[in-house]
């Protein structure tokens, strides 16, 4: 685009004069007065003002100091053109910002150097500066993002100890309220299929639409609703900020890395969820069949107490027939009977023995019976 | 006699811009030099030696661009007396000056 240049000077001819050497390689305003001058600059705002320093009225030094204070015209270059012998007026026009001088009568190489080398540089601290505005624009995406990667490497570090899939989803809320998002989420792990979040439960409108979303796979898209899957763990971001493109593609990327983060700690809690299962499985078979063969011994032991009472019984039957036919002494049939009666003590007391036996173990039957049944109601639904 | 102003100057300007938009400065400068020096007049008898001193400076500033280096130096020394206050003489130096102008204005006809 061509450059513009504002010539403000009262002397016609001189006005005339810079514009015949000028208007051919730029655009060229003129203003007759300090006055018209600043009423041109806010007019055209030109790229460079070329001022006469000494103008009736208002005068080129007080034109720049005016220019020089609104921070809308401070950075427009002034050169002044000024046929001024006088090194305290240059001086003070330098204090007060003018970027060059211009002596008259003009040399037109003079001239058309200054001003094309005064251009260039105001060119390219143009473009240093939205390249400086740029790069702070950067830093601030670069923090913003940081600040979300922050977010995430928290939400790795506290939701790796979840245990339960109910535990995951609710640090998934807490992260995705972080980022000011609407979120549902459905975890898959072999046959269990489990709904959370903003009313998303099992047959909901949402479960059904993430269930859909999850064959398809990837990353899908409908206007505000996004649908992120993964191989245990899908999610449906309800309000995606698709009016800011660069906030949405950020959020795209990083809410991707949060849910692939998600999927291994849910492939963790499922693989944990089953293992548990094998094992109490393999608990409850041990104790069912412990409880069986200790039944079978009780049934043998009291078979057993049964077998010796009657056995001790028939003795002491055979013993007292047998006592009254030999013809002893009283006293040879009680030294007899008192050896028998000791020999039945003895049976008692192993009888005795076998009771406490039993008893033992229908404690440890009892103690089975009570952990089949706490298992039966321990196993875990997720 | 020597011309006032500097020839090659008042070419290589020509050149430089044209003839069409020199006639056109040119016709400026003379306009804007007898209005300058009728303002100068007018100072003188009020004594305002800042607007005088003004009025020279214009008139060293348009000359300048002819190379009239003669009209510029007389203006140029008016410039300073009349900064400095100084209004001694400056009758005589505004009538000289006036001839000097005239005389420019004459020369330079012959470029048209």
């Amino acid at each position: 685009m061509t450059a513009s240049i504002l010539i403000v000077d009262d002397m016609t001819d001189s006005r005339l004069l810079l514009d015949a050497l000028l208007s051919d390689t730029y655009r060229i305003h003129l203003a007759v007065s300090g006055q018209e001058g600043l009423d041109k600059v806010k007019q055209h705002t030109p790229d460079l003002i070329l001022l006469d320093l000494i103008m009736p009225g208002m005068d080129g030094l007080e034109v720049c100091e005016i220019l020089k204070h609104d921070p809308d015209t401070q950075d427009i270059p002034i050169v002044f053109i000024t046929g001024s012998t006088d090194d305290n007026e240059k001086l003070k026009a330098y204090e007060l910002g003018a970027d060059d001088f211009i002596h008259k009568p003009v040399n037109a190489e003079e001239l058309t150097t200054k001003v094309s080398k005064i251009l260039a540089s105001q060119t390219s601290l143009k473009e240093a500066r939205e390249m400086s505005q740029m790069a702070q624009q950067t830093a601030l995406i670069a923090m913003t993002n940081s600040s979300e990667l922050g977010m995430i490497l928290k939400f790795m570090e506290s939701a790796n100890e979840a245990t339960s899939f109910e535990a995951l989803a609710k640090h998934l809320e807490e992260i995705t309220q972080n980022f000011g998002v609407i979120c549902c989420f459905q975890f898959n792990y072999e046959d269990t299929c489990l709904n959370f979040g903003n009313g998303c439960v099992e047959d909901s409108l949402e479960a059904r639409m993430i269930t859909e979303a999850r064959k398809a796979g990837g990353i899908i898209g409908h206007g505000k609703r996004m649908f992120f899957n993964q191989h245990y763990v899908s999610m449906l971001v309800k309000n995606m900020p698709v009016e800011d493109e660069d906030k949405c593609g950020r959020y795209k990327d990083n809410l991707s890395m949060l849910l692939s983060a998600a999927n291994g700690i849910a492939k963790t809690i499922g693989i944990g969820q089953s293992v548990a299962r094998q094992r109490k499985q393999l608990i409850k078979d041990t104790l069912d069949s412990t409880f069986d063969r200790t039944q079978h011994i009780m049934s043998l032991i009291r078979h057993l107490e049964s077998s010796t009472v009657n056995v001790v019984q028939d003795a002491r039957l055979s013993f007292e027939e047998a006592l009254y036919s030999l013809g002893l002494t009283e006293e040879q049939e009680n030294n007899l009977i008192g050896i028998f009666n000791s020999a039945m003590d003895k049976m008692d007391t192993v009888k005795e023995t076998a009771v406490e036996v039993e008893d033992t173990m229908t404690m440890v039957v009892k103690v089975f019976e009570k952990l089949l049944n706490e298992d039966e109601t321990s196993t875990p639904k997720d | 006699m020597s011309k006032l102003h500097n020839p090659s100057v008042v070419d290589n300007l020509k050149q430089l811009i044209g003839e069409d938009k020199f006639s056109v400065i040119l016709s400026s400068s003379r306009a804007s030099l007898e209005g300058i020096l009728s303002e100068l007049k007018t100072a003188y008898t009020s004594s305002d030696h800042e607007t005088m001193r003004r009025a020279v400076h214009s008139i060293k500033s348009s000359v300048g661009n002819y190379g009239a280096d003669p009209v510029s130096q007389k203006a140029e020394e008016m410039e300073l007396k009349y900064k400095a206050q100084d209004l001694s003489g400056a009758a005589s130096e505004i009538e000289e000056m006036e001839d000097l102008v005239q005389a420019l204005l004459t020369e330079l006809e012959a470029y048209l």
